[in-house]
């Protein structure tokens, strides 16, 4: 009968079990990096145009520009926006904040059409790079917004009020901009690495992007050794920057993910800051959300016959919904339940070991940051040497779901490390002197305990899974799009009414799944 | 000699690079409580969770009846094998299930038949003066009642010894002595050895007849209350003789 002692004495064998856990997430992209690899030595030059393509080198001088503006944008908006979130109580609070993160559960292309929509209708034209920055923004500061609020509720109240007694609210807004500087940069560098492989934004808005030139090599070109070569590229201009971002901040993050007993800061109404707050926030949540949500209705609102042409599309949508609708579910659950299972794995392997807890949160903080491709790509080619009867496993919706599990494994982990911290060492050792076995004990106790958080998880992952477009793209049986895929290959010819209602249906869709989530979340907290 | 109880044996335990006891030594006999005594950080907790089991010692040996149950680098008999059980300074309670369920859940070890372990659940719940809590959580009662569910959930497997890490921090005078009585007597009933680990000398003779007194992992003093009172080398010991004459 195993101890559950063994949760809390990690070993060798929690270090073995982490390590493989970590090695099958990163395994999909294994056979692709070797081959460009291999393929580099074949080419026999060092000339980084013949390895790539010359066009490929541009887009990822592109794609590089427009992740460090998005870096930078995010992280100016969402570090003020975060702290003020989490210090201050004005009208709307909430809404705001659900608001501002919203964006980060639809795919950008849907900002994308939607700004591109709004300048073909209204305004100046957004295209390019600046088109690239502003699409890419909404979804990048709900990032940093999270990190920043995330930081500063990890502060106690009783810091909080010593700062207010010793110099009122600017030192608290400066000292609580100082404590979340660090992880609301990270969260800014993150998102700034993850446009580097959406290449949803780019090719509505006319700009060549690194993700998109690696669809184009394999879609249009069908060149996959091309395809693998530009995909290991990213990978190491990726690498480059999240390798010692990782290690400089996992230490500070595995601490901070940690749960904790002391009281948060409650919002505190302060007539003039909070008033400040309300309009900086409000302004943010215009110009990112409604903005861009109103270029998704112009279409259909300014058709000549609004009403007809608003149930035609909607008919039209609902169809497309219809069909899309249990591959997309399929998929999502699948996700889901692939990554919380691992993590899960991961996290009672990792324990309350300090230095494992360090190095999964480095690993997960990398692996996330890796381009989508490499790993849709990698099962591809190990699809395509595998022998037949391995199709069922390797071109079929299990591989769309196990990508994308993998995918957003990192996702899942991070949120079950902070479950995790919050059981008690004590619980496991009352289990221990009473002869509870380790698989009853997590059976009745830690499941249960950790159940909401992994619920959370296991939506939270659902909703990014959905909105990832590439690796579906790349990876889906014929016939079986999800519905963002479906809006995506529709887009360029399909009436742009049509397009419009699909994306503001999924959006709708994704609301109310965070209208779930909230409500899970506020069941755990009572 | 033979003894009859734990005993132990120049134990050391380290946690990395801190050494939290250095080279410790005393019998806590089965017929008198033994109160284990010092300030924060000299290893009393360290010393209780040895015997539970609960950690491996880093040299020197502890032996149940003179049988080795840990010695240097392992764990011989595992904490349910025993006949321990812990009240934890947190408690330790699992919020997720019902005091009935804390209780039943705790008997796991006696491998009894479900409706077995109720009925004994019960019976404890109520000697412990809490039957009409069994289908609350422990978030939900006050912290008085935790303690007597704690209390309950390591009474019910009827061990030999009952091990207290400071449970009676954080409650109020009266419920504390309250409490403190009803562990007394219940531990005279069942014939129950109880050793205490607290940094508080009253509640410790109000419980145990010996005590012994840590001082940065070493040990400082052992002896009856009587002998040790009488002239005590120990500050803690010291401070407690005057406060009396007071």
């Amino acid at each position: 009968m195993p101890s559950p002692l063994l949760l809390e004495r990690p070993g060798r064998w929690s270090q073995g079990a982490a390590a493989v856990l970590l090695l099958l997430v990163a395994l999909p992209a294994a056979p692709l990096l070797w081959s460009a690899l291999s393929s580099l030595g074949e080419l026999g030059s060092s000339d980084s145009g013949v390895f790539v393509g010359r066009a490929f080198a541009v887009a990822l001088l592109n794609s590089a520009v427009v992740a460090l503006l998005v870096a930078a944008l995010s992280l100016l908006l969402g570090l003020p926006a975060g702290v003020c979130l989490a210090l201050y109580n004005f009208p709307g609070r909430r809404v705001l904040f659900a608001l501002l993160v919203f964006p980060l559960l639809v795919p950008s292309f849907l900002w994308a059409i939607g700004w591109s929509s709004l300048s073909a209708h209204v305004g100046p034209a957004i295209s390019g790079v600046s088109g690239c920055v502003i699409a890419f923004t909404s979804p990048a500061v709900a990032l940093s917004l999270l990190a920043s609020y995330a930081a500063t509720q990890a502060l106690t109240a009783s810091q909080v009020d010593s700062a207010r007694i010793a110099g009122g609210e600017r030192t608290v807004i400066a000292q609580a901009c100082r404590h979340a500087a660090i992880p609301t940069l990270l969260a800014a560098s993150l998102a700034g690495v993850l446009t580097l492989q959406d290449p949803g934004p780019g090719q509505i808005l006319g700009l060549k992007t690194a993700a998109s030139e690696i669809l184009t090599s394999f879609s249009a070109l069908f060149d996959f050794a091309l395809a693998g070569r530009q995909c290991a590229a990213l990978t190491l201009l990726v690498l480059v920057i999240t390798v010692p971002l990782a290690c400089f901040s996992a230490p500070r993050i595995a601490h901070q993910i940690l749960a904790r007993q002391t009281g948060k800061p409650r919002p505190h109404t302060h007539r003039g800051v909070a008033s400040l707050a309300a309009l900086g926030i409000g302004l943010m949540v215009l110009i990112s959300v409604f903005l861009p949500l109103l270029g998704l209705t112009l279409p259909t609102l300014r058709a000549p016959e609004f009403l007809r042409a608003w149930q035609r599309a909607l008919e039209r949508a609902l169809e497309e919904v219809a069909r899309t609708g249990t591959d997309t579910l399929v998929y999502a659950a699948g996700a889901a339940v692939i990554s919380v299972t691992l993590s899960l794995l991961l996290v009672l392997s990792v324990g309350r070991d300090p230095r494992l807890r360090i190095a999964v949160v480095a690993a997960c903080f990398i692996l996330f940051s890796l381009p989508s491709a490499l790993s849709a790509l990698g099962i591809l080619q190990i699809a395509a040497e595998a022998p037949a009867w391995a199709d069922p496993l390797l071109r079929s919706p299990i591989a769309v779901c196990g990508a994308l599990g993998l995918r957003f494994f990192p996702v899942a982990t991070l949120l079950s490390l902070r479950a995790w911290g919050s059981t008690s060492s004590s619980w496991t050792m009352a289990a221990a002197v009473h002869g509870v076995s380790a698989g009853k004990y997590v059976w009745k106790v830690i499941l249960p305990v950790l159940l909401p958080s992994l619920v959370v998880s296991a939506l939270l992952v659902s909703l990014l899974a959905t909105a990832d477009v590439g690796t579906v793209l790349l990876l889906h049986p014929p016939g079986r799009s999800s519905l963002p895929l479906a809006i995506f290959t529709v887009m360029a010819n399909a009436r742009e009414s049509l397009v419009a209602t699909l994306c503001l249906l999924y959006a709708a869709i994704a609301v109310g799944l965070l209208i779930a989530a909230e409500t899970v979340l506020r069941r755990k907290a009572t | 000699m033979t003894s009859d109880g734990f005993e132990l044996k120049s134990v050391t335990k380290k946690y990395g690079e801190t050494t939290a006891l250095d080279g410790v030594s005393f019998t806590a006999s089965r017929r008198e409580s033994t109160a284990i005594l010092g300030p924060s950080g000299c290893g009393k907790s360290t010393v209780l969770r040895l015997l539970a089991g609960l950690e491996v010692p880093t040299n020197g040996r502890i032996l149940l009846d003179d049988k080795v149950v840990s010695e240097t680098g392992r764990v011989v008999t595992p904490p349910h094998r025993r006949g321990v059980s812990l009240v934890f300074q947190d408690l330790a309670l699992w919020p997720n299930l019902s005091i009935l369920d804390n209780v039943v859940l705790g008997l796991s070890g006696l491998r009894l038949s479900k409706k077995e372990a109720e009925t004994r659940a019960r019976k404890t719940l109520t000697l412990c003066s809490i039957e009409s809590l069994a289908d609350r959580k422990p978030g939900g009662v006050s912290g008085g009642q935790e303690q007597r569910a704690a209390l309950a959930r390591a009474l019910a497997p009827e061990p030999a010894f009952l091990l207290l890490d400071e449970p009676f921090s954080g409650l109020d005078l009266v419920t504390k002595k309250k409490l403190l009585e009803d562990i007394a007597n219940l531990s005279s009933e069942r014939k129950i050895t109880t050793v205490l680990v607290t940094h508080d000398p009253q509640e410790a003779r109000t419980l145990c007849g010996r005590a012994i007194v840590l001082r940065d992992g070493r040990l400082e003093e052992l002896g009856s209350w009587s002998d040790l009172l009488e002239s005590p080398r120990s500050d803690i010991l010291r401070l407690f003789r005057e406060h009396l004459g007071t």
